[in-house]
């Protein structure tokens, strides 16, 4: 009977002492309390089928909402560029390489770019898969569908021009967006956020997911 | 097994489990007041962008946040464990690095990792970050 009540007592303590140990550490990214919802704007889907990762396609146009009880990584950028789009693509690469399958396959790749005149959909088929299996590659044509798409996410684009009418200069929002299957930003991570940071918080994300599913 | 016997070997294992528990404990104590130095030293910078977008890039304004400006650039130093906090009061949405704040909103960001970090501010400034290991 004591061996029981000491047995007993071992249990309670451990349990308090784990209770206050397992609490989620912060994520590594921007999170706000109201977040942006961006699930109501769509932009042209130029990916050829056989890279096509999931998502909502729907006549060629993709919504910024992920398929059930998965997730949707948004990059906004241009092929052009020299240091910070390769760079963060390849940051969630490695992120996505470091994680378990199962979140890895939990996770969309939409790349958007904001040099549509340069970037063609032979460019983008061209350019991506360096980075990923999957993905989709969203490019559009009409400015003001994709300054609506750039507010909705908060970000910016401006393509800068000399006298002649040349693109000199593409500057943008340097941000990765991560959206869920409401069409909610649950996280945005600044440039510079580290491969692991990512890692970490799509365990931690997912995990939340597959933890609420039914 | 004699009673005596059975009562010693309870005892044993009694004395065992205790000293297991109180290592555990002391353990936790120590976790748990390490955390809370760390908090302890963490700091909390709020900037807030006023109505009429008339926020001034001053030591004032950035609410004691180490800064040093050259030409158009600013740098702002953090330490690992530090929260910044940006509300807009403003009819617009403002940037400040690469928090973005609707208007109304109040959105927080804690440093997790060091390293040098650049974005942008709604006045055409670049903005880099510093942050350090505490």
């Amino acid at each position: 009977m004591r061996r029981r009540h000491v047995a007993v007592g071992v249990m309670l303590i451990l349990g308090m002492l784990f209770a206050g140990c397992t609490s989620e550490p912060p994520l590594n990214g921007v999170t706000r309390t109201t977040p942006l919802h961006v699930g109501d704007v769509a932009l042209r889907d130029v990916t050829a089928p056989n890279d096509r990762a999931g998502g909502q396609v729907d006549a060629g146009q993709f919504t910024f909402v992920a398929a059930e009880g998965r997730f949707l990584a948004v990059y906004f950028g241009f092929l052009n560029c020299p240091d910070i789009c390769p760079t963060t693509l390849m940051d969630l690469k490695v992120a996505l390489d470091r994680v378990d399958t199962a979140v890895a396959q939990q996770v969309d790749v939409v790349f958007v770019t904001v040099d549509p005149q340069r970037d063609t959909p032979d460019a983008l088929a061209a350019y991506l898969p360096y980075f990923f299996p999957r993905f989709h590659a969203l490019r559009e044509d009409d400015e003001a569908v994709l300054q609506r798409t750039l507010d909705a996410f908060l970000a910016s684009a401006d393509v800068q021009r000399d006298t002649d009418g040349n693109i000199v200069d593409v500057a943008h929002t340097a941000v990765l967006y991560l959206v869920n299957d409401q069409g909610d930003v649950v996280i945005e991570w600044p440039f510079g956020t580290r491969p692991q940071m990512i890692a970490d918080d799509l365990v931690q994300l997912t995990q939340a997911v597959r933890a609420v599913a039914p | 097994m004699t009673a005596d016997a059975t009562l010693n070997h309870d005892r044993a294992l009694t004395r065992r489990l205790v000293t297991v528990v109180v290592a555990l404990a002391v353990v936790a104590i120590a976790v748990f007041f390490g955390v809370r130095s760390t908090a302890d030293t963490a700091t909390t910078y709020n900037v807030t962008f006023p109505p009429g977008s008339t926020l001034r890039i001053d030591a004032d304004v950035f609410a004691g946040i180490s800064m040093r400006t050259v030409e158009q650039t600013v740098w702002l130093e953090f330490a690992v464990g530090d929260t910044l906090v940006v509300t807009n009061e403003d009819l617009f949405t403002h940037v400040l690095w690469a928090i973005r704040v609707r208007p109304g909103e109040t959105v927080s960001y804690t440093f997790t990792q060091p390293g040098t970090f650049t974005g942008e501010c709604t006045f055409d400034l670049e903005v880099f970050l510093e942050v350090r290991e505490t």
